[in-house]
């Protein structure tokens, strides 16, 4: 295969700044510089400097090390969020798209039904009944993602059950089951598994939404979205604290969609060699 | 003895929804029987109804009205355990090399998948098995290992071939096996087909829209026009001297380059005469 | 009578065309005429190279194909060295292209008429209102029942062959001097097949057209051309009149592809199917490029095979060419 910057490029710097913030979540308790909890009101609002890279917030918390920790809940929400979408969309797309007829019909209509909502209000909702904690939000954040999954499942899906390898599989006696989890399902994750990308940064998107309006991650843990509320507050006095979350907000969800703008290239089977 | 017998059988699409009309007859009333060890050939253009035949016997299709007999037995009442034995014994071949395998599964999971379905011999056995099949078909057994994509048109026909016959079937039922390829391999994939069934001893039945591969291949033939079968027989007899005006008519267009030569050759020396 | 192409000056001479793909050359060396009136065919498997010599002429080559070599003449017009709009003025007008998939080549939101009528305003400045008028006569002269009432429908209300004959219809809008068609008949059933050879006959006796026919259907081929030209891995292996074609072939390739073609009117008790596969498009081959599926094929074809003329305008390129001396 040739390698071309043109090609390419996008993919490389989406998997690096999702690789950056992968590393973050996973190790931050050993590179983040100061505990992201640790109080000291004597050094509140301090400006960028040598011994706190970013800065410290209003309380005197190192902003660097709340900035790594937060991507940790972030990567977390999104990864069961994204788990419970891909999974429940693409099974429900891809039973729809077999079985046909009523069980598409009801199945379909169901999603259209949850599409329809407004995600953020979709989620409020479903905090406010479930109560507000980190759990309840991801498992919100998964349901706004079951009909987009479903939708791309079922498409492609149809495509799949059109060739004649489901009809010998089919004229063989295979069962239904069998069919779809060998025959139909490992073509159809390509288009998923790039919808996953995109979804993983709505995800993270929607995580600092939620804790921006006080839904999501709870204070003291540090998370993108009440730390730019917080910075809110102090934009004339200590830019600072908006804009570093802000900063990794924005380069990860750019991350995440380059990712998945690359993955589409490297998921074709012809290109195995 | 007589194998397969296809009785009365009609097939009518619905379009469905409640107020729609019901659809045209993709096949009607049609009656034609296959011995055991014979080729039975089925022509027809598009919209003919020969696939749609072809996939009634398949149970890829439901008649609508009309009973599929194989070896004496009803093939859309079978059930359970008998019917995952006649399955064992009925194989088919597709048409489109590009679209008829999985592209994510290598050769060998292809051909091994029958024998998974149907729960043949140990792991080991099925993978000898492949290999056997492969040597069988003209490939050889390192292709096991390659996906559909590396594999040229005529090699995927006959690993296609191959994933008919490794149940050790007695009916194979093939669409158009190949329309797709080019003339040289078209010739390789003709008669890996005879050969096969001839030392195997099958029955086929296989549909084409190409009057001079059905000839070559089948000993009994059937015309299908518009859902109907409109003349069948011995193929020599429809070829040598077909009754029905569409049999003719299908006759005539064909382009052959053999006829053109017997036609011609009495022309081109007049001309050289005159030149 | 097929015409020896040194007697008149042809309407479309090809003279060493070779075509390349990066790293790759799919086309080498390719010489072909076509006369005045004359229907020629270029037969050849997939990869021969026929379709890329006919997208040429055309200037519609894929992108990543380069032209590295030869001439190309439409009437002493250089091809190759036309600019983009001069090409396009000929495109439609004097040169008209006949694709294989008429669905795909006939945009679906506008009607029959219309795309029929196209050429006229394009190349004439004549009126959409002239265009349609003239679009009937087009649809009438392809044999098109009622083109009256046809011209306002779209291309999916036509069946599969009336399609076809919409786009002949249109590649004659302008009277062109040749009429390049690729596969035209290879997606339409035999019956319906015939009719279109039957109306590319009659339109080369009453318009004086020429027309390059690019198949891989040596039927077609017998039934309807004056003259053949073989090719096989980017190379024309052998040229000559139909008949002698057929009636005597000379290249090994020539006649195993014949031996490989079952007969509907004859009865044909075993092919020989020719050994091994069609080349890679673009692999590199030393001498004949048949060499490595040649029954006949000896140590000296690993050279560069000769040109021979066998008799008036049959021309071989083997080394051992079988049939009559």
């Amino acid at each position: 295969m040739d390698w071309s910057w043109r090609r390419h490029g996008a993919f490389t710097i989406g998997t690096l700044l999702v690789g950056l913030m992968l590393l973050a979540a996973s190790a931050a308790p050993w590179i983040a510089p100061y505990s992201p909890y640790d109080l000291d009101v004597a050094k509140m609002l301090q400006a960028p400097s040598l011994t706190h890279w970013l800065g410290t917030d209003e309380v005197g918390r190192d902003v660097l090390s709340r900035t790594i920790h937060a991507a940790r809940i972030s990567v977390e929400v999104a990864l069961v969020a994204v788990s419970v979408g891909s999974v429940g969309g693409t099974l429900i797309g891809l039973l729809a798209a077999y079985f046909g007829g009523i069980v598409d019909a009801v199945l379909m209509r169901l999603m259209e039904l949850l599409f329809s909502f407004p995600a953020i209000l979709l989620a409020v909702v479903l905090m406010a009944s479930l109560g507000t904690s980190i759990l309840n939000a991801m498992i919100a954040i998964g349901i706004i993602f079951i009909p987009g999954f479903a939708r791309l499942a079922r498409a492609s899906t149809m495509d799949v059950l059109r060739q004649q390898y489901v009809e010998a599989a089919r004229a063989i006696g295979m069962s239904d089951a069998r069919i779809m989890f060998r025959e139909v399902l490992p073509n159809i994750l390509a288009p998923s598994l790039v919808e996953a990308a995109v979804a993983f940064a709505y995800a993270i998107l929607l995580e600092s939404a939620l804790s921006f309006l006080g839904l999501g991650a709870q204070p003291p843990e540090p998370s993108w979205g009440n730390m730019i509320n917080t910075g809110r507050g102090f934009m004339a006095q200590a830019p600072w604290l908006g804009i570093v979350p802000g900063s990794a907000l924005f380069l990860c969800v750019l991350g995440f969609n380059l990712l998945g703008d690359g993955m589409r290239d490297f998921l074709d089977p012809h290109m195995k060699e | 003895m007589t194998l397969l017998e296809i009785e009365n059988v009609s097939k009518r699409f619905d379009p469905g929804g409640f107020f729609r009309s019901p659809g045209p007859l993709a096949m009607n009333n049609v009656n034609l029987s296959v011995e055991a060890g014979q080729t039975l050939g089925i022509v027809g253009e598009s919209g003919s109804g020969k696939s749609t035949l072809l996939r009634t016997v398949l149970r890829l299709i439901k008649p609508t009205s009309g009973r599929i007999i194989y070896k004496g037995r009803d093939l859309w009442a079978l059930r359970g355990a008998e019917l995952q034995a006649v399955r064992r014994e009925v194989q088919a071949i597709f048409q489109d090399p590009a679209s008829s395998f999985n592209p994510r599964q290598r050769i060998g999971a292809i051909l091994r998948a029958p024998l998974d379905v149907h729960g043949i011999g140990q792991r080991n056995e099925r993978n000898d098995r492949v290999a056997e099949t492969l040597i069988r078909v003209g490939l050889p057994p390192e292709f096991a290992q390659r996906y559909p994509h590396q594999l040229s048109g005529g090699e995927r026909q006959r690993v296609a071939i191959g994933r008919a016959i490794i149940m050790g079937p007695s009916l194979v039922l093939a669409d158009e096996p190949t329309s797709a390829l080019d003339v040289s391999v078209q010739a390789q994939i003709l008669n890996l087909f005879r050969e096969t069934q001839k030392s195997l001893g099958l029955t086929s039945v296989f549909v084409s829209h190409n009057l001079a591969v059905v000839r070559y291949l089948s000993d009994r033939v059937a015309v299908m026009k518009q859902g109907e079968v409109v003349e069948s027989g011995p193929s020599e007899t429809i070829f040598a001297n077909p009754q029905h005006p569409y049999t003719r008519a299908l006759l005539d267009a064909v382009p052959d380059p053999r006829r053109h030569r017997s036609r011609t050759s009495s022309t081109i020396r007049a001309g050289q005469l005159s030149a | 009578m097929p015409l020896s192409s040194s007697i008149q000056e042809p309407v479309l001479d090809i003279q060493n065309l070779s075509i390349e793909f990066p790293g790759r050359r799919v086309v080498a060396g390719v010489s072909l005429q076509v006369g005045p009136r004359e229907i020629v065919a270029v037969i050849g498997e997939s990869g021969s190279g026929k379709t890329l010599t006919a997208l040429a002429v055309l200037g519609l080559l894929p992108r990543q194909a380069r032209v590295t070599g030869g001439r190309i003449m439409l009437h002493r017009r250089p091809m190759l060295e036309l600019s983009a709009n001069q090409r396009r003025d000929l495109l439609g007008d004097r040169l008209a292209f006949i694709p294989q998939d008429a669905m795909s080549a006939l945009n679906p939101m506008l009607s029959v008429g219309d795309q029929v009528g196209e050429p006229v305003v394009l190349h004439r400045s004549s009126t959409w209102a002239a265009a349609r008028q003239i679009a009937v006569e087009l649809l009438r002269s392809v044999h098109l029942k009622e083109p009256e009432k046809r011209t306002t429908d779209y291309p999916h209300q036509f069946s599969g062959g009336m399609q076809q004959r919409a786009m002949i219809a249109m590649g004659l809008a302008l009277e062109p001097e040749l009429l390049i068609a690729d596969e035209p008949t290879t997606a339409l059933d035999v019956t319906v097949q015939a009719q279109v050879i039957r109306l590319l006959r009659e339109i080369r006796d009453e318009h004086g057209t020429s027309i390059l026919f690019i198949t891989h259907d040596l039927g077609v081929v017998a039934d309807f051309c004056d003259r053949v030209y073989v090719m096989y891995a980017g190379r024309v292996i052998e040229e000559g009149a139909v008949d002698e074609i057929f009636y005597n072939p000379r290249h090994p390739y020539t006649v195993a592809l014949l031996a490989a073609t079952p007969s509907a009117t004859e009865r044909v008790a075993q092919l020989n199917a020719i050994p091994g596969q069609i080349p890679a498009a673009g692999e590199l081959i030393a001498g004949c490029v048949f060499a490595p599926r040649c029954v006949r094929a000896q140590p000296s074809c690993r050279e560069v095979p000769p040109e021979q003329e066998m008799e008036q305008g049959h021309r071989v390129r083997c080394w051992y060419p079988g049939g009559k001396t």
